[in-house]
Formats: C-alpha cells, structure tokens, sequence
C-alpha cells in the first residue's frame, strides 16, 4: 500500500505553493543533478545551432522537407490555452513542421525534463527557470544560440540577452521580464487621507517613516508595507550598496550588507512600519488572494510587477499604482535590473535547432505569435512586440509594462545567474530573516549564519 | 473495556477520515475560501467545481479517466497472466539456476526505482515506444512486478502437491496441471494481484508522468498536477473535485474486494 501512496495522489494533493520560486524538494534535485551527470556521460556533447542535422533550406538553414518539433513547458491553464494558440500560429505559416506542445505542472516537469534529457529525448523547444539554466547548460543539455540566423536580437536589448548566457554564452533567451517595485494601494491610501510622496526619490528612511505613518493612521486595522524579502529583494540591495549577490561560485555580498538588510526588517517589524513578527509568519505561506495585500490590511507591498495583475484581481479591482524601490542614495545609481521571469532554450537533442531557435523568434519576437502570449509570462522584451500587444492587456499588464519600460531606461549591468545549489535559497533567506524578527537572533548572527549556509549549499552541489 | 476500545477505534477513524472528507468538502467551496477553512463541516454547496473542473483542461476529463482505465486494464491482464506463470515456475518446475533466479527476482523488488528510471526510459527512447502506453503496460506482460510473483509463488506452495500429482498420473501436462488445477486453486491470490495493481496503477504518477507527453494522452494523475500553477492561478477547487472523481473507482473496488485481498495475503506463506 505503501508504494501507491507514495506514488499518487498524495503528493499532488500536498503541494500547495504559489511562491515565486517553490523551492523542489532536495531528494528530487539530487535526482537532477545526477541526471545531469548521466546527461553528461552518454556524451551528449554541446553543439551550436549552425550545425543542423536536415540538409539546410534555401537561405537561413531551416529544413525544406517534414520535420517534426515538440515544445514543452510548465503553468497553469491559462498559459497552455494561450500558448497552444501560439503554436497554432506557427504551424499555419510553417506546414512542414509537425508541431506538438507539452506542458506540466512546476514540479512535473522539471522531472520528465531530467528523465529525458538524460534519455536524449528531451522536448525540441523548453521553457527554462534561472535555478535550473546554469545546470543543463553545463551539462550538455543546452543548444549554443549564438549563431542562431533564425534568432533576430536587433529588437531586444542587449543586457536582457545577456540574462541568458551562461559562461559568455547564450543558452536561453528570456520569455519575458520583470522588475521588483514597491506596490502601492492608492485606494487605501485615500481612505486614511494619506498622499504618496515623490516615489522617484525617496530613500529607504523616509520609506519607513512613511509606512509607520500609514500603520499609526490605519489603528490595527492596516500596516505600512511587506517586508523587503526574497533572492530579487536582496539581490537589488546588494546592488544598492555597490556589492553584487553572486559570482559564478561564491556568495559575494558582504556580512555587513547582509547585517544591514536583517536590521531593516527587523525595525520594520520592531517600530510598526510592517506587522508584528507572528503575524508575518502567520501569513508567509497564504495564496496571493488571501494575502493582506489583497484584502485592504497592507497598504504597500514589495515585490515583482508582473504579480500586480493578481494582486489588483484579488482585490475587486482596487487602485494599484507601481512605484520604485526606494534606495540609500535617492535613486542615483543604476542598481535596478530586468529579471528574466523564464526562458526558451534548445534542447541539444534537437534534430533541427534552426527551425526550434526560429519558433522562439516567433514566440518573442513576432507580434504574429506573441500576440497569443501577451503578457502572461512577464512583459514581453522586444520593443516593437511590447508595443503591439499593449493595447489588447489587462491594467495591471499594462502598468506592469510601463513600469519595466521606465525602469529600463536606468538599469546597471544584469547579474550573473545564480550558481548551482541555491535553489533553496529564499526557504533559507525567510527562516533567517524570521529568525531575527522573532528576537532568536541579532541581525549580525544572522548575516554570519546565512551567508555560510548559502555557501556550504553551493559548495556540495 | 469494550467502550474504551470502540472509543478509541472510532477516534483512530475520524483522524484517518480527516484527510478525505476535508477533500469532498473543499471540492463544493469555492477557490478562495479552501484554504482559509480547515473545518469539515460544509457551508457551501458550490457545485460547479465539478461542472468547471470536468472541462478545465484541454481536453474533458472523461479523456483522462479513459486513458487511465486503458493503462490499469493493460497492467491487470498482463500481471494476471505472466506473474502467474511465473509463479508456477519457480513454485513447482525443477531448472537450472532456479534458485538462484529466485534470488535475483527478490532482488528486483529491493532496488530502489530511481536507479531502473533512466536506463529503462532510454530503452523505450530507442525503440522509439516514448509518448505512447506501451512503456507502462507492456513490462507488465514480461512478468517483471517481483512483488507479485513471490505472492503467487508463497500461494502455490500452500497447496497441496498430491494435487499436481494425481493429475500428473493422470497423464496432465504441465499446461494442464497449471489451467486446470494451479490457476482455479489460487483465485483469491489473484483477485489481491488484480486488486493491488489496479490501485498501484490508478495512483502512479511518476511513470505516466514521463512516458506520456501528450497532453491528449495524459492520465488522471498527470492531469490533476495541471490543476496547480505555482506562478500564477491554480484551480483547486477543479482539482479537489476531479480528485474525488478519480477515487470513486478505487473506493468501490476497495470495498468490494478487501475480503479478496484479505484471504488472498493470509493464505499466502503457510498457515
């Protein structure tokens, strides 16, 4: 009995994250990593996309004849209906490709893609996430998109290409973009008689001052602001400082910075800008639309702009504006930068790459397939696809859109991706940050533990 | 005496119940009151979960439970004739090797899957049988379930062997011996191997997850997964709705069949 329920539905029915980023059980990345390896040794060796295998078609090496493509990728219901749609697109301008698509829940597929990328039977086309990039592209799984004729990039701005190459080269190429932004409920805001201040200027003090104000005016009945959590989050304010989270195998940010970011929450939580300790671990794993963000408690909320959608659904349609992080200086360096929210990459498997490198091309760059996809993914990253599709987005979509843009205009030099083993990363970042909320530990003996956790972590991966 | 026992039974039960009834009655609420309510008590009767959930995917659910039924019944014939085979080997014919091939078939069952996975998965890639049910029903007609063959084989040697004798005396083949004598005699073993392998088949995710690619082809399992979306909007009260669907078959053969199962694992192994 045991093993059917260890199999079935046990494990479909218990998971029940909607964070960013569900951290995948360690059991399950041992499975991939060793897969990887295995991956590695039937020496699936890594090839570019000027190698195809078809004789080449008259001009840019697509194949002439039949050939058949599969498309795999990971969400919910909308994004299959929306992407098949897509596909549908393709196949009427492309009548020789037998297109599939195949998609799965989070979890799903990243085990199929380890099974069969191992088997040499990976889908053509693959959604890819920033945790698992540096993994498959090391090991071979990943198609070299560099040379890709079918590609076009002239729309897309270079430091967002540059999101998806690992080691200098181009693995992946971003479905779509975010950026962090502080979430503002001008609705709530009114209703307490409260104006926002210059948001284009403002300084991390006077973001604690204000939230303390709205948590004063608001009489229990509503806070301030969320606190400045998660890999983004940190990532921004170690940027903010002049440090950089990662390198391609340390943690690099400094102890003191780390200290620095403990602190704040901790007179956030302290001094009433954000809700007592208990009830931020109370609320730390509740659905966006349960969350107080949504329900009218939590005036401001830190986080990524694509969720401003959810959040404005979840909440009847309140007044959401977006505005920018504060910072030390009054926003004068240019820490900010556009998170790939997913990518496509090529599976080195692939029979015919140039004709898969050229569906990405019509999935992001061709307003013919992205239209289909709108913004479900992110906002899109060709200029002239975001454009065009802004019309036909929701409003959170479109503020979403406006804000990247905004943003793009003063955005630093993008991070290297993460190195492999810190897929757990914010499990690990929330427990410390807890941890100091609650008074268990000081913001320094935080910084210190954290910083060697996330150390060892990549070290034995 | 009596008292305290029941008490403490009916206590034991609800615990276990918990789980399930807190399914059926999430299933009729609807999706943003789920997980705001660990009560059992229903308050809401939102039935178009069920409506909703039926049709959610791509394709209607029915396509999924067909799927699922054309894999269970392709595992339970294939189970039910070669482990039996099997059994009746080891149980009864004198070969070369046989203990030791006994030994090896133990072994099987004391691997761990994740070690078979992926040279398994790179057999089916180049015979070029991935995306179809071949993977999942065919291994079953190899006699490859370990488990099962060493109940079957604990069941024939509960038997008598004058029986095989007087029938051998008889002039009986070994053909005859095993249809006419062996597979009449150990008909509860059967009914525990159909019994388990529908439910191990019913439930199994893992295989079916990365055999069947095409979304048409999606079993029960699989499809239930495509309920969640961690990134954006999950449907679950779709998904507690559809799941109850699927348990309905396996309730009902558990039911009627826990008596098989019962005598079939007893009468396993001597007395």
């Amino acid at each position: 009995m045991d093993r059917g329920i260890r199999n079935g539905r046990g494990r479909a029915v218990g998971s029940h994250q909607r964070s960013q980023h569900p951290s995948p059980g360690p059991s399950r990345r041992r499975l991939g990593l060793a897969v990887g390896g295995v991956a590695g040794a039937l020496g699936l060796a890594a090839c570019g996309v000027g190698e195809n295998r078809e004789p080449p078609g008259p001009d840019d090496g697509t194949a002439t004849g039949d050939i058949s493509l599969r498309a795999s990728w990971w969400g919910g219901a909308l994004r299959s209906e929306q992407t098949q749609k897509a596909l549908d697109a393709f196949r009427e301008e492309h009548a020789n490709i037998n297109l599939t698509g195949e998609y799965s829940d989070w979890s799903g597929y990243w085990d199929r893609l380890a099974t069969a990328a191992a088997g040499g039977n990976a889908a053509d086309v693959l959604q890819m996430d920033v945790l698992y990039l540096s993994t498959y592209a090391d090991t071979g799984v990943l198609v070299a998109l560099d040379d890709a004729q079918t590609l076009d990039l002239s729309k897309v701005d270079p430091k967002v290409v540059d999101l998806g190459r690992v080691g200098g080269t181009l693995y992946a190429l971003p479905a779509a973009t975010n950026v962090f932004a502080v979430m503002v409920n001008m609705d709530l805001l009114s209703d307490l008689g409260i104006s926002l201040p210059d948001t284009d200027s403002w300084t991390w003090d006077e973001y604690e001052e204000f939230a303390t104000a709205i948590s004063d005016e608001g009489s229990g009945e509503v806070y301030g602001t969320s606190l400045f959590g998660s890999q983004h989050g940190l990532t921004l304010w170690a940027r903010q400082n002049g440090e950089s989270l990662f390198d391609e195998s340390r943690i690099t940010v400094s102890e003191a910075v780390v200290e620095e970011f403990m602190r704040m929450s901790l007179d956030w939580t302290r001094g009433g800008a954000a809700a007592s300790a208990s009830h931020q671990a109370e609320m730390g794993s509740v659905a966006i639309d349960q969350g107080d963000f949504s329900t009218g408690k939590q005036a401001m909320n830190i986080a990524t702009s694509n969720q401003i959608s959810a959040y404005i659904a979840a909440s009847d349609g309140a007044d959401m504006q977006l505005v920018q992080l504060p910072t030390l200086d009054a926003n004068a360096t240019r820490y900010q930068y556009q998170k790939a929210s997913m990518y496509w990459s090529v599976a080195s498997s692939c029979d015919n790459p140039v004709d898969a490198a050229g569906l990405i091309n019509f999935l992001v760059n061709d307003p013919a397939g992205a239209k289909y996809l709108l913004a479900e993914r992110g906002t899109p990253i060709n200029s002239d696809v975001l454009a065009a599709v802004t019309p036909l987005l929701e409003t959170g979509d479109q503020l979403a859109a406006a804000f990247v843009t905004k943003v793009a205009e003063n955005v630093g030099e993008s991070p290297v991706n993460p190195p492999n083993g810190t897929a757990d990363f914010e499990s690990v970042l929330s427990r410390h940050v807890q941890d100091v909320t609650f008074g268990e530990a000081t913001p320094q003996e935080a910084a210190e533990a954290f910083i060697s956790e996330i150390q060892v972590a990549i070290d034995q991966a | 005496m009596s008292v305290v026992k029941h008490v403490l039974l009916i206590a034991g039960v609800l615990v276990s119940l918990y789980p399930i009834l807190w399914m059926l009655v999430s299933s009729l609420r609807p999706d943003g009151q789920i997980f705001s309510n660990a009560s059992i008590i229903p308050t809401t009767f939102y039935a178009q979960n069920y409506s909703e959930g039926w049709n959610a995917l791509p394709e209607s659910f029915g396509t999924y439970l067909i799927n699922s039924s054309v894999v269970v019944v392709g595992a339970v014939i294939g189970n039910l004739i070669t482990c039996s085979m099997a059994a009746y080997a080891f149980a009864r014919l004198k070969f070369r090797f046989s203990r030791i091939a006994f030994a090896l078939m133990l072994l099987t069952l004391m691997i761990p899957v994740h070690v078979v996975i992926i040279p398994q998965y790179v057999i089916w890639a180049q015979l070029h049988l991935v995306n179809t049910v071949w993977p999942l029903i065919l291994p079953k007609f190899l006699a490859t379930d370990g488990f099962f063959i060493f109940l079957m084989v604990q069941f024939i040697r509960g038997l008598p062997r004058e029986l095989d004798e007087a029938a051998r005396v008889d002039g009986a083949s070994h053909y005859a011996i095993f249809t006419r004598i062996i597979l009449p005699l150990m008909t509860p073993a059967l009914a525990t191997t159909a019994i388990f392998t529908i439910l191990w088949t019913w439930n199994d995710f893992f295989a079916q997850l990365i055999y069947l690619t095409d979304p048409g082809k999606y079993t029960v399992p699989v499809a239930l997964r495509a309920f969640i979306d961690v990134q954006g909007q999950s449907s679950y009260g779709g998904m507690f709705a559809m799941s109850i669907v699927s348990i309905l078959p396996m309730l009902l053969i558990f039911t009627f069949g826990q008596r098989y199962l019962i005598q079939g694992i007893s009468t396993t192994g001597g007395k």
